[in-house]
Parts: structure tokens; C-alpha cells; sequence
């Protein structure tokens, strides 16, 4: 027979068993409850992709049509029109021209990651290829650029291309007027991530801005050949990454953006 | 170029039959111009017997998407013509998609000769005519 003590004991015991049980329910609960929230986002998050390329898609048929009936009045009835006919013929063609480049900023968006490989990667590898891809860029603007060792690890090679592309000809495009763009490329390995930089000596983003520059069609001037989407693509590349991306907010001598991937994709 | 008998346009958009009809026209590169506004008017009008055995148009420019019977849903019942009809009509697929996997699924089915970008103007459908004529 147990003594009191012992049965204080087995009591005791009891009670922390049924709490552990109440607590393995919960805990069994929530992880259920997190793992349906997590299905849900990402039935949600393709239906939204997939809602944007429909939508571009459509969008461009009629888009296309319009664009070949501007282009048989110009060469066929050109004689015909007034010159403010003609002069509304050619804003008409620039709005059609400006919306083509929306949807295809839309388009693109909504592909990017769609065929995500991941592999090993020589980030050395990937700036350098870069840096061919734009070459004549590089080379008319006379840009500066040093780059540090980069590391090698798993990422998706396409979207991680994309991003130093669009961070490395951004640097270029918003240097400061007359003077030469210089660019510097560099790495850093935390515990779970590699934090990478791309900073510039050029106009910089006002602090108030540092946000809204990631979303789309978001832009801070009108610089031809850009709808504002280069930048959101940069975010979305970085999130897949199981990271982030922002611009340095303690960086002054112009542009710093700093984003982060995953050590453990 | 060859001058050929009969052109199916298949097409819902009516801008976009117009303006490939125009497009045809300035060419002046067949002696008739067809259309259907999808895919089933299409089926129809190529199953339906005309005086001596079935349409046989030269060439079908196809969009894909269509309501009622789209592009692709065209060609799996296209494919089920006989061979004799099959082999005296060229498919093209004339289309807006910038989608890889639509130009690598119209170039796996042998009937769709080949894929061409919206919009149709002279010097595509020259090239088309070139290509698949003489």
C-alpha cells in the first residue's frame, strides 16, 4: 500500500500527465490550425498569380489590336489627317506604347519563380554574368564596379540573376548627373542567412519612399524604358528566397540596398 | 508567292477579324477569306459536307483563346479529320500568348505548322505564305 506521501506523489503525477495531454491537444490543434492557414495562403497566393497573368494576358489581345490600328492609320491615312489629328494620333500610340509596358511588367511579375530550380551557386558567377548581360550599359555609361568574394550557395539561379540585373542597372540609370556611376557589390554571412549589398554613389531614394518603391508601378520619376516594376520583382526574388530586401536607411552617399537569402533553401 | 483559294480565320475578336481580313486583303493573296468566331463554328464548318467532300481552306489561322471551343480544344478535334482532308490545310496558330509552354505545346502537335505573334501584318503573312506554299 502507498504511504501519503507517495500517494501526494501519484496524484500529483497524475495531474501533470492529464495537463501534458491538454497541452499535447493544443499543441496538436494549432500546429493543424497553422498547417490549413498555410495551405490556404498558398492556394491564394497562386490564385492571385495566376488572376494577374489571365488578366495580362486578356489585356494584351485587345491591346495588340488597337496597336496595329494605329499603326495602319498612321502608314495609310497619315495624308489624311490634320496635324492635330496627327498630333492625337501620336499620344494615342504612346499611351498604347506605356500600357504595353504595364502588362508586360505584370506578366513578367507574375512568371517570376514560376519554374524556380535551385542550385548551388557561385554568387562570383552570377555578377559576372551580370555584368556581360549588361555590358554595353556598363560600358557607355564608364561605371565603376568593385566587387568583394561573394558566396556560394543554394538559390534560384534565374530570379537571383534578375535581382543583381535590376539592383546593378538601377545603380547605373540613377547615378548623379554628370557624373560616373560607382557601384559596389558585396556579401556578408550571418548564422541562417547571407546578407548581400549593392550600394551607389548616385541620387539615393528619400527615406519617405523606402517602402513604396517596392510595390508595383511605383515609381520616383519617369525614366524611359521603366514602368516601376523592377523593384517588386527584386522583393518577390528575395522573399523566395526565404529573405528579405530593403535599402539601408544609414546609407548616405547615395543608394544602399541590402537583401537577404536563406542559408538553409 | 502563291496566290492561294481559301483563308479560315478563326477568331472571337471582331477588331482582330477585321483587321487580319483588311491585312488579307492588302496582300491580296487568296481568292476567299473565311471566318468563325471560335473553335465549334470551325469544327462545323470543316465536317459539313460542300459539294464534292469538305472544306478544305489552305490556310487556318487559329487563336487559342476562344469561348465555347478554344484553340486547343480545336485542334483535338481537328486532329480526328480524316488524313486526305488534314493534308491539304496548313495550321498556324496566330496568337497574343507570350507564354513559352503555348508555343511548346503547339509545337508538339504535328498539325500546327507553325506559331506566330499577334498582330498579323503583310510582311508576316508574306513570310507565312512563303514558308508553307511554295
Amino acid at each position: 500500500m502507498p504511504n501519503t506521501n507517495q500517494k501526494l506523489l501519484l496524484r500529483r503525477l497524475d495531474d501533470a500527465e492529464r495537463k501534458i495531454r491538454v497541452l499535447e491537444d493544443m499543441i496538436e490543434n494549432s500546429s493543424r490550425e497553422l498547417y490549413i492557414a498555410n495551405q490556404d495562403l498558398k492556394h491564394k497566393n497562386k490564385d492571385l498569380e495566376q488572376i494577374i497573368y489571365i488578366v495580362s494576358h486578356d489585356l494584351q489581345e485587345p491591346l495588340t489590336t488597337l496597336y496595329a490600328f494605329l499603326g495602319r492609320l498612321a502608314e495609310k491615312h497619315n495624308q489624311e489627317l490634320s496635324s492635330q489629328g496627327q498630333e492625337y494620333l501620336d499620344y494615342a500610340n504612346i499611351s498604347a506604347e506605356r500600357m504595353k509596358a504595364l502588362i508586360k511588367g505584370l506578366l513578367d511579375h507574375s512568371r517570376i519563380g514560376a519554374k524556380r530550380i535551385i542550385e548551388s551557386i557561385d554568387f562570383n558567377k552570377v555578377v559576372k554574368d551580370v555584368m556581360l548581360d549588361l555590358d554595353s550599359i556598363i560600358h557607355e555609361s564608364k561605371a565603376k564596379i568593385s566587387i568583394e568574394d561573394l558566396p556560394t550557395l543554394k538559390a534560384y539561379t534565374i530570379e537571383s540573376r534578375l535581382l543583381f540585373q535590376n539592383l546593378i542597372h538601377n545603380a547605373i540609370k540613377f547615378a548623379k548627373p554628370g557624373h560616373t556611376p560607382v557601384i559596389r557589390i558585396g556579401a556578408e554571412e550571418m548564422q541562417t542567412h547571407v546578407s548581400f549589398y549593392v550600394e551607389d554613389e548616385g541620387i539615393g531614394i528619400e527615406e519617405d519612399y523606402h517602402e513604396k518603391v517596392f510595390k508595383i508601378f511605383q515609381q520616383l520619376s519617369r525614366k524611359p524604358g521603366g514602368v516601376g516594376i523592377g523593384l517588386a520583382h527584386c522583393k518577390k526574388i528575395a522573399l523566395m528566397h526565404e529573405g528579405d530586401l530593403w535599402i539601408d536607411n544609414t546609407y548616405t552617399e547615395g543608394c544602399r540596398f541590402c537583401f537577404t537569402f536563406s542559408k538553409g533553401l | 508567292m502563291k496566290r492561294l483559294k481559301t483563308i479560315l480565320l478563326i477568331d472571337d475578336d471582331a477588331p482582330t477579324l477585321f483587321l487580319n481580313k483588311l491585312v488579307i486583303q492588302d496582300l491580296d493573296c487568296t481568292d476567299k477569306i473565311l471566318t468563325a468566331e471560335n473553335g465549334r463554328q470551325a469544327i462545323e464548318m470543316l465536317t459539313e459536307e460542300v459539294d464534292d467532300g469538305f472544306l478544305c481552306p489552305d490556310l487556318i489561322l487559329l487563336d487559342i483563346n476562344m469561348p465555347i471551343v478554344n484553340g486547343w480544344e480545336f485542334m483535338e478535334k481537328y486532329q480526328t479529320l480524316s488524313a486526305e482532308q488534314k493534308a491539304k490545310i496548313v495550321v498556324v496558330m496566330l496568337t497574343t500568348s507570350l507564354n513559352p509552354d503555348d508555343r511548346s505545346r503547339a509545337e508538339s502537335i504535328e498539325e500546327i505548322k507553325d506559331f506566330v505573334s499577334k498582330p498579323l501584318d503583310e510582311t508576316t503573312l508574306k513570310d507565312i505564305i512563303e514558308k508553307h506554299f511554295n
